[in-house]
């Protein structure tokens, strides 16, 4: 591949961070419940540095709308051609070169799509990537990447759809939201059973924007999730959302690090798993506030829906707070009732007796596994139980689509 | 040397800000050379003229703390940087055990004078096991709990009088291998208590221990085992000070506490050692079929505390609490928590934290809560609140949440916050200095543990949180 020497630069130092720093410590929170090794496997890592990973596929749909305000959507070749300066100055800047385990996938990655969002320039109907990887033997090495660039005072919104059928696939998204822009950047990841998934997202956000992240993983494999928006500016606001949905011997474990630096910010966590079959679910949260970020305000909420009597959540909501002029709080649980459900359930055509008892039922004492709950009341009860997550995606057609593979999930679940 | 070289200097010129700072003179009649050797375990075995399989435990912990990495976590700066060739493992008092209060030496009593511990609070007590150094030197029951069939003695004499009920329980709940600390403290072990309630005996008033360090860079290693049986209940209160010295202080101790069915335990304790002790400690129980375990721990003093009182519910419907308080000042780092195991079913726990931060202290809350597969019927919460009083102070909470059983209620909250300024105004606007109104709203917020404590120890606690305030402000 014919690439321009800021990239060759950027891979070669990352794939140097990949080979001479050791993998992070599993006594630390971020890798405690899945082996960093386990996402690079000995081969992946040869494999980009012989410069060999395999690309996957890239689909990327941009609304007619979105193209007449400017909004550039391409795979990388084209993109470099199209706007060579701002994917110099972002892409491989914001995700990668720090960490050794995000660094393989920045050194190897083979496939990449750029949206490029100009100045001003506001569309509501949601940019759509597709990245279907299939690497096929077990560790084998697909790496994949998306960068978001949105100019100053835009808006708009960018589904990324990940699919990983086998091996080991890494998706990288990293954004750059400009100061006063408005991006939502919501990211599903489906993991087929056997197939190993590393889906990291970072983001910078600028002073007066406000990022939307969300994070769908629906997997019968392996799936890390880690997002990392960095609240720089002054008065920066994230939305992070998330939803885990894990079936048959599968595992989902999310990282999510609300990290303000900036002064006047504002974050927003908030994640529910449902597992089922011998399945886990985890998400360890940090929230962490530094030392000159006054004024900021966090939280964080994290709840798990177990469907099985083998199934299991692990849940860590960390707070790392280095300032005293801030607002935080946190909440978790595994098991919960939740009011928002109840209204779900409602909104849904049940009465409020009806929601009542099934939420007794299926929340109070929540033993789906044992006391009889008709199929369809446990669907209605898990996608309730989501229903917090989707009800905060701000841009509705992105809302449907999440909606949509929420529920193709849940039956993928269900079914096995 | 003699006891009036201490008195002639008040203790608040010598040493500052520090109240309980004042130490006496060195008057150990035996010490081990520093370091920790093979030949150190033998002799501090020997001296106490211990069964063999305890020098065998010792010796095999020795090869358990040598081999155990350091932890990765906590503060790490900190405990990397610890010297154990430059402690000193064994250090005994006097020849014998004062049983009367007559018998206990003059250099001693003065100790507790300073300790501000009021004659008629002395006559009130069950008991007073004084570790004075590295042993017990003091040690007086009631008459009546004697009575009644209970064991409360120094854990070296517990060794000697009740040898295989100490056997069958000893480092059954935190076994020498469990962690660096814990094989520290199993291999170098001296002083601490040992109580044993029988059957279906409620012992009335609290059991109570002072524990001192009072040689420069000499270690603490007391080791507790309290085994309330059947039906019994039981309430031990630790509390500690100080003095001041220049190098660290290494405190390692180890506790363990067994609730057999029914029974119930609680363990409260004020810690304030002086701002050079590293207080790393392993305290952890058992709560046996519809027993309850109660930790109450109060966090004020140290450089670094790494301490996290667990509880393991082992038995049907057995229910562990634990509540605590951190209170982190200029140059600390508290780091403490909690861990709940739920290993039976229906069993329950609730954990409440509460962190204090100011001039710079680090607070952090790190806590476990596990349930395991086949624990069905599980509920738990846990609450932290923290509270930040100026700019350079800092936070951090670190609760996991492990479930493996899906009809479990497992809940978790925490909050941060500051000083409200809204707060603030309207004390002072009732005519409260800003300092006054500052240490009302601490005390408020400290008010759920302050009122689980025995009346004595609620005020010396607000004593001490009054001290610490000053200058907190302004």
């Amino acid at each position: 591949m014919n690439e321009p020497g800021f990239l060759t630069e950027r891979r070669k130092r990352a794939a140097d961070k990949a080979l001479s720093v050791p993998l992070p410590d599993r006594a630390r929170h971020r890798f405690r419940y899945t082996d960093p090794a386990a996402l690079v496997p000995g081969g992946a890592v040869t494999q980009a540095l012989l410069d060999a990973a395999l690309p996957a596929r890239i689909d990327v749909t941009l609304p007619r709308a979105a193209a007449e305000a400017g909004v550039i959507a391409l795979p990388l070749a084209q993109a470099l051609a199209a706007d060579p300066g701002r994917v110099a100055e972002h892409l491989g800047r914001i995700a990668g070169p720090a960490d050794p385990v995000v660094a393989v996938s920045l050194a190897a990655f083979r496939s990449a799509a750029v949206v490029i969002v100009p100045a001003g320039a506001r569309v509501t109907e949601p940019i759509v990537v597709r990245q279907a990887a299939d690497p096929g033997a077990p560790d084998a090495l697909t790496a994949t990447r998306l960068l978001v660039v949105a100019g100053r005072e835009s808006e708009a919104s960018v589904v990324e759809e990940v699919t990983a059928a086998s091996g080991v696939v890494h998706a990288t998204a990293e954004a750059h939201v400009g100061d006063g822009a408005r991006l939502t950047l919501a990211r599903t990841a489906t993991v087929a059973r056997g197939a190993t998934a590393f889906s990291c997202g970072a983001a910078e956000v600028g002073s007066d924007a406000t990022l939307t992240h969300l994070d769908l993983g629906v997997s019968s494999g392996l799936l890390k999730v880690e997002t990392s928006p960095a609240l720089d500016g002054r008065g920066g606001r994230v939305e992070g959302l998330g939803a885990a949905l894990v079936g048959g011997r599968g595992r989902a474990d999310f990282r999510v690090r609300e990290d303000h630096a900036g002064t006047d910010t504002q974050s927003r966590v908030t994640w529910r798993a449902v597992a089922s079959g011998k399945s886990q679910a985890v998400f360890t949260g940090l929230l962490r506030i530094r030392e000159r970020a006054v004024r900021s305000e966090g939280y964080e909420e994290a709840r798990a829906l177990l469907l099985s009597r083998t199934a299991r959540a692990d849940v860590i909501p960390e707070l790392e707070i280095s300032n005293h002029d801030v607002r935080c709080s946190h909440g978790a649980a595994v098991g919960p009732v939740d009011e928002e459900a109840r209204y779900y359930l409602m909104t849904r055509g049940m009465s409020a007796a009806e929601a009542e008892a099934l939420l007794v039922e299926g929340f109070v004492a929540p033993v789906l596994a044992r006391i009889p709950v008709p199929a369809e009341a446990e669907a209605l009860l898990v996608e309730g139980f989501v229903a917090p997550v989707l009800a905060r995606i701000p841009v509705p057609a992105v809302a449907e689509i999440v909606a949509s593979r929420v529920a193709a999930g849940l039956a993928a679940m269900r079914g096995g | 040397m003699n006891d009036t070289a201490a008195a002639a200097v008040r203790p608040e010129d010598a040493v500052g800000e520090y109240r309980y700072g004042f130490s006496d003179p060195d008057r150990s009649v035996f010490k081990t050379p520093k370091g920790l050797s093979e030949d150190v375990v033998r002799t501090i075995s020997a001296i106490k003229g211990e069964p063999e399989w305890m020098l065998e435990l010792r010796l095999k912990a020795l090869r358990h703390f040598r081999e155990r990495p350091m932890p990765t976590w906590g503060n790490t700066e900190i405990l990397n940087a610890i010297d154990f060739d430059a402690v000193t493992y064994y250090v005994r008092p006097a020849d014998r055990q004062g049983r009367t209060w007559d018998e206990v030496p003059e250099g001693i009593k003065k100790t507790f004078d300073r300790l501000g511990i009021p004659e008629a609070e002395r006559k009130f007590l069950a008991g007073v096991s004084a570790q004075y150094e590295s042993e017990v030197v003091y040690h007086s029951i009631k008459a009546e709990i004697e009575r009644q069939g209970v064991v409360f003695l120094d854990m070296d004499s517990g060794l000697r009088e009740h040898g295989d009920l100490v056997r069958r329980h000893f480092g059954t709940v935190v076994p020498p291998n469990d962690n660096k600390f814990a094989a520290l403290n199993s291999a170098v072990w001296s002083g601490g208590s040992f109580v044993y309630v029988p059957k279906g005996v409620h012992v009335k008033i609290p059991l109570q221990a002072y524990f001192r360090i009072n040689s420069q860079g000499m270690g603490q290693f007391e080791r507790t085992l309290i085994i309330a049986d059947e039906g019994s209940s039981v309430h031990y209160i630790e509390g500690c000070t100080a003095p001041t010295w220049s190098t660290d202080s290494l405190h390692a101790a180890v506790v363990e506490l067994i609730a057999l069915k029914g029974a119930k335990i609680r363990y409260t304790t004020i810690q304030n050692w002086s701002h050079n002790v590293l207080n790393l400690v392993t305290k952890r129980s058992q709560a046996w079929e519809d027993a309850t375990v109660e930790w109450v721990d109060g966090n004020i003093g140290s450089r670094l505390t790494m301490k996290y009182p667990a509880i393991h519910l082992m038995g049907p419907r057995a229910h562990g609490e634990v509540l605590s308080v951190a209170f982190a000042g200029r140059g600390q780092h508290q780091d403490a928590g909690a861990k709940v195991i739920h290993v039976a079913p229906d069993t329950t726990s609730a954990v409440t934290s509460k962190s204090i931060s100011k001039q710079g202290g680090r607070a952090s809350y790190r806590g476990m809560v596990k349930v395991h597969s086949g624990a069905t019927g599980v509920k738990t919460n846990v609450r932290c609140d923290a509270l930040l009083i100026d700019p350079e102070s800092r936070t951090d909470t670190y609760p996991t949440m492990e479930v493996a059983e899906n009809d479990a209620r497992v809940g978790h909250e925490a909050s941060v916050s500051k000083v409200g300024e809204d707060q603030l105004f309207y004390l002072k606007s009732r005519g409260l200095s800003e300092e006054e109104a500052t240490l009302m709203i601490v005390n408020g917020f400290i008010e759920p543990f302050v009122k689980e404590l025995p009346m004595e120890y609620a005020v010396e606690l607000n004593r001490l949180i009054r001290m610490e305030m000053e200058g907190a402000v302004g």
